[in-house]
């Protein structure tokens, strides 16, 4: 193999040349730009930090990620456990559940959560129907719909992690822990979780990373008046033409996504959990 | 570690079927207090189905268990109190050895102070001290192994039990470990069920053995009985070597089948009616040579086709008118001639050939 592709550099080589021209190029232009505005380099970063509804974003984005992650990791975990513990047919069955939406396209699946969970939509109309409430729930265009949205589109990303560490989890360490007197109880929350919790890490360092920068939900689903980083950034590039200011936006969007994934692949593994290393 | 009495086990009449396959065949066992017995099989003839059923990690079809005079056939395994040694160790990879060999007594809410105590005088007991903070990643596989035996033995159980513990070993680590397992068991007079493929382990090791195929125990005894006098053809060919020579039953031994007329040989140990399709069955060691063989009722010529050296032993495969028969014979003597192409006389008694018979597999 080795002298087949003469040591292999070359095959990366288009891969590199595509990244380079088309991702670090656009993206290393757009962090100087943050910093070329004739008033000072650093008045962009003056402005975030100083204006209280830039903070109120960033935070709003940082808890709204926070909560997708959550929701997810407690919807992913028993799902991941199903998947690995299940006969292959329904281990077919819950991937092609799990995978179906992630092959929809994004638009299509966002405005059928609209349909889905409008005042008039299937959801509200079954539970009055059932009278089970009277008024309709806000369920879309507020941070439930967000909520909603991104913790499906999210899931993928925290199940298949977490599976594969609980794949390769020798099954007899469970059946030990209950020869040596652990109830099952015990045994999840001594040993099984403990074990899986690297899946569990990188899944949501993932997740939360994603969603940091998540744009066609929250414009879609979420508040007009509850806006995330990522449509704030579009705000400044399209409505007021503060070129600068979303610039520096997105650094601060890419520097705590890059360190995030560094803390993710330093102290869970996150590298090793996709096999890279 | 205080020595203290293992529980004698009574294992009566366990069924487990999978599908349409009996893993567990009617198996009944009577273990002694403080007993080692071992159960010896080729590879899916029961003997992990039998174990765990005992540690509760199956349940049976029907059958039943007892520790002592303790029924815990329907017993959830936490609540059985038997150490269990899995083949794969089973360590808590996030633990280090000192918490992994903590874990039952932390279960069994031991004080801090006694934990100290115990997990110190058992980790002496593998001879484990030095690595008690170690990591288990950076354990080597027979350093897991005492491992995993100590964390099986801290809570002082009455009963171990063993699923070819150290299969995944080298020859050398697992000799030395079948003599300090064997030792601790002595010490400690747990009981012991220990399962595993190798026969030259289960001799080794066990007080009795319980030879198992298809889910069933063919014979128990100890290695002594079940090597010298098999009840079957199976368990001769299963545990060491043996000749198997076909013919029918007689009066007194068996009319081996050759190329031309049939030999009669003497037979002392027979089980077969005479007239019957039989097998007799020789140990290779147990054939004389030459001058040897004055006076022995069996006696056959043959031409020597291999000669193999096996350090103190010959081993030799001798191809006569019943068949090729293999021989073990002392290196040492007057042996110098036994190169292949040359003619030999065999020998060997009546008591030496045991008959059984021939439908109940063999070769
Ligand atoms: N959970 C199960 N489901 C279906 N069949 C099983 C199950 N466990 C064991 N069996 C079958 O039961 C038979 C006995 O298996 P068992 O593991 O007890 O054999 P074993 O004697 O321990 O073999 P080995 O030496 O290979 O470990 C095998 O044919 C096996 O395929
Ligand atoms: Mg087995």
């Amino acid at each position: 193999m080795r002298n087949l592709t003469g040591g292999g550099a070359w095959l990366v080589l288009p891969a590199v040349l595509l990244l380079a021209a088309f991702f670090l190029w656009p993206v290393g232009e757009l962090v100087a730009r943050s910093f070329r505005d004739p008033a000072g380099a650093w008045v962009h970063y003056q402005r975030i930090w100083e204006v209280p509804a830039y903070l109120r974003i960033l935070n709003r984005t940082l808890v709204i990620s926070a909560m997708t992650t959550v929701i997810c990791v407690v919807l992913a975990y028993p799902l991941a456990y199903r998947l690995v513990t299940a006969s292959p047919m329904g281990r077919a069955v819950i991937l092609v559940c799990v995978l179906i939406p992630f092959w929809t396209n994004l638009l299509v699946r966002s405005y059928g959560w609209i349909i889905m969970l409008n005042p008039q939509g299937v959801i509200n109309s079954a539970l009055m129907g059932l009278g089970l409430i009277d008024e309709p729930l806000r369920l879309v265009y507020n941070t439930t719909g967000v909520l909603i949205g991104m913790s499906q589109i999210m899931l993928p990303f925290m199940i298949l992690p977490i599976a594969a560490v609980m794949a390769r989890l020798d099954p007899k360490v469970t059946h030990a822990a209950r020869s040596l007197g652990a109830t099952p109880v015990q045994a999840f929350f001594k040993v099984y979780l403990p074990l899986t919790m690297p899946g569990v890490m990188a899944g949501s360092v993932l997740v939360f990373t994603i969603s940091l920068g998540f744009f066609v939900i929250p414009a879609l689903l979420g508040g007009s008046r509850e806006i995330l980083l990522a449509q704030l950034i579009e705000f400044n590039i399209n409505q007021v033409l503060n070129w600068g200011l979303a610039a520096a936006l997105s650094t601060v969007l890419l520097i705590a996504t890059l360190g995030l994934y560094w803390i993710g692949d330093r102290w869970f593994g996150l590298g090793r959990i996709w096999g890279l290393k | 570690m205080t020595a203290r009495a293992g529980a004698a086990i009574r294992i009566e009449r366990l069924n487990k079927i999978y599908g349409d396959l009996k893993a567990v065949d009617d198996v009944s066992l009577d273990i002694a207090a403080g007993e080692f017995l071992t159960l010896l099989g080729s590879s899916g003839s029961g003997k992990t189905t039998t174990l765990m059923i005992v540690a509760g990690f199956a349940l049976p079809d029907s059958g039943n268990v007892w520790i002592g005079d303790r029924p815990i056939t329907q017993l959830p395994p936490e609540r059985r109190g038997l150490g269990v040694v899995f083949q794969s160790y089973a360590l808590f990879p996030h633990l280090d050895v000192k918490e992994n060999i903590a874990f039952p007594l932390r279960m069994r809410r031991v004080q801090a102070a006694e934990i100290e105590r115990k997990v110190a005088r058992v980790l002496e007991l593998v001879e484990l001290g030095a690595f008690r903070d170690r990591r288990i990643g950076q354990l080597s596989g027979g350093q897991q192994q005492r491992v995993a035996l100590a964390r099986a033995l801290v809570f002082e159980p009455p009963v171990l039990l063993m699923d070819e513990p150290l299969g995944a070993l080298d020859r050398k680590l697992r000799e030395q470990l079948q003599v300090e397992i064997k030792r601790i068991q002595r010490d400690l007079g747990v009981t012991v069920i220990y399962v595993t493929h190798d026969q030259e382990e289960a001799l080794s090791m066990s007080d009795r053995i319980a030879i198992m195929a298809e889910g069933r125990i063919l014979q128990t005894g100890t290695p002594d009985e079940v090597y010298e006098a098999p009840h079957s053809a199976y368990v001769a060919d299963f545990l060491g070597e043996s000749n198997f020579i076909r013919g029918q039953a007689s009066e007194t031994g068996l009319l081996a089948r050759t190329d031309g007329d049939p030999r009669c040989m003497a037979a002392a140990r027979a089980t077969v009616a005479a007239g019957a399709e039989a097998v007799g069955i020789v140990r290779p060691e147990a054939i004389r040579l030459e001058a040897d063989t004055r006076g022995l009722p069996n006696q056959i010529t043959g031409e020597i086709e291999l000669r193999e050296f096996l350090g103190a032993d010959l081993r030799l495969s001798v191809l006569t008118p019943v068949g090729a028969l293999t021989v073990r014979t002392p290196r040492l003597g007057q042996h110098a001639g036994l190169l292949p192409g040359a003619r030999v006389t065999l020998g060997w008694s009546a008591e030496d050939m045991a008959l059984f018979p021939a439908d109940k597999g063999g070769t």
